[in-house]
């Protein structure tokens, strides 16, 4: 897998991800066409199947596939395909078409997000009260899973102490919201 | 080792086998570690939930302006197209370029499209007959007239901050930019997700009324914010001045 485009999808840097989904997004709609759904339907898929990318690069579950950015992030996308399609019941022969695709994409199928819970829904209601360099520093930690260090690097703060008193900070006042 | 360190590592999926272990005795022999852990585990399933949400509507605005870009293009007659590259590129020089004759309507006219519905995604087949569904309906399929009294009766009822920027929309592809204006100098106000889409709306309405001062103001904003629309925005304002 190409290390830089994997690097790119877990930054914040909006250039280079838009160019990322530049980059294969003409191909894909093009993919899709053989499917029967149309630009709107495919644009929707192309953008979970590239959010499910972005994901996987940030859990770190990228590091060991073999195949190349594109024919994973095409693979997610198939499998998108086909269940937007058997959600329309559409009788089509999946398959009938696919002798005119030079290269064989292999659908991919990754685990669905479960739905928040109820405590969840109430914190995230918090959560969206906090100030956004809370928000920052909470979903860099806890999502990105960076650490003090990089986290000081990326959100540009002075040092790593700084960051450890903000993110306590937000903690407690995501605590006092709670509570009140 | 202490509690906190060893709840950060859980977080981020960093404990030895070791650390593994007197976390696991941890969470048995202590109910307020356990809930810290819950408390923790939630968090970072929230800030993921909201994270993706926030990239979700980077998506979709890639989306529309790889959309417009394409567009802008197709615009021209075909047989300019055919023709050599430099009439392409005199072509795209026309709306682009430092071009006085350019006027305020041919910009709005190469520049606007209403943006797409990211609130209410219909799955076609699906006739849920709710009256958000036919407001959005009717919204994606370009039919403003009905979706519009729709979408005014749906902000009554509940406020939603993106009916405001989803009427104005509608209001100006009617070419009633006038009234588009305060709905979207009300949703500005708001701390709705869209509202970093606004100026650059709020500026196409001012072009649309022919109010090129105003229009400039909110593509500095639209610049400033660095958010949506940057590129284009940098354009038209080039184009203006």
């Amino acid at each position: 897998m190409d290390n830089q485009a994997v690097e790119d999808l877990r930054s914040d840097d909006r250039l280079k991800l838009k160019a990322l989904y530049n980059q294969y997004r003409a191909e894909f709609l093009g993919f899709g066409k053989r499917y029967n759904l149309d630009q709107d339907a495919l644009a929707d898929v192309y953008q979970e199947a590239f959010l499910a990318l972005r994901k996987r690069a940030i859990n770190g579950k990228l590091g060991n596939i073999q195949s190349s950015l594109k024919t994973y992030l095409f693979g997610i996308g198939k499998h998108m395909i086909f269940d937007a399609l058997k959600e329309k019941n559409r009788n089509v022969s999946y398959e009938s078409n696919m002798h005119l695709v030079g290269e064989e994409i292999a659908e991919i199928e990754l685990d669905a997000m479960p739905p928040l819970t109820q405590e969840q829904s109430l914190l995230r209601k918090y959560f969206k009260e906090l100030g956004e360099k809370c928000r920052q520093v909470l979903t860099l930690f806890y999502y990105r899973g960076l650490n003090i260090e990089e986290i000081a690097q990326a959100a540009g703060y002075g040092n790593a102490n700084v960051v450890k008193a903000q993110k306590s900070r937000c903690l407690k006042t995501l605590r006092q919201l709670i509570n009140s | 080792m202490e509690r906190e360190t060893l709840l950060e590592k859980y977080i981020q999926g960093e404990l030895t086998e070791k650390e593994w272990r007197e976390f696991d005795a941890l969470l048995k022999e202590d109910s307020d570690f356990k809930s810290d852990v819950d408390f923790h585990t939630d968090l970072k399933r929230v800030a993921e939930a909201e994270d993706d949400d926030y990239f979700k509507e980077m998506l979709s605005d890639f989306e529309a302006e790889a959309r417009t870009e394409n567009s802008i293009k197709k615009r021209f007659p075909t047989k300019w197209l055919v023709a050599a590259s430099i009439a392409l590129i005199a072509g795209l020089a026309y709306f682009f370029t430092v071009d006085s004759s350019a006027s305020t309507q041919d910009l709005f006219v190469s520049n606007f499209e209403p943006y797409r519905n990211v609130v209410h995604p219909i799955v076609r087949g699906e006739e849920g007959q709710t009256k958000k569904t036919n407001a959005f309906a009717a919204y994606q399929t370009g039919d403003y007239e009905t979706a519009l009294p729709l979408l005014d009766e749906l902000y009554t009822n509940t406020k939603e901050p993106y009916y405001l920027f989803y009427r104005a929309n509608a209001l100006i592809e009617l070419n009633r930019a006038k009234e588009a204006v305060p709905l979207l100098q009300q949703h500005l106000k708001t701390n709705d997700t869209l509202v970093k889409n606004s100026p650059w709306y709020l500026a196409m309405a001012y072009l649309q009324l022919d109010d090129k001062e105003n229009a400039i103001k909110m593509l500095q904003e639209v610049i400033k914010n660095g958010k949506y629309k940057v590129e284009e925005a940098q354009k038209l304002l080039d184009a203006l001045k």
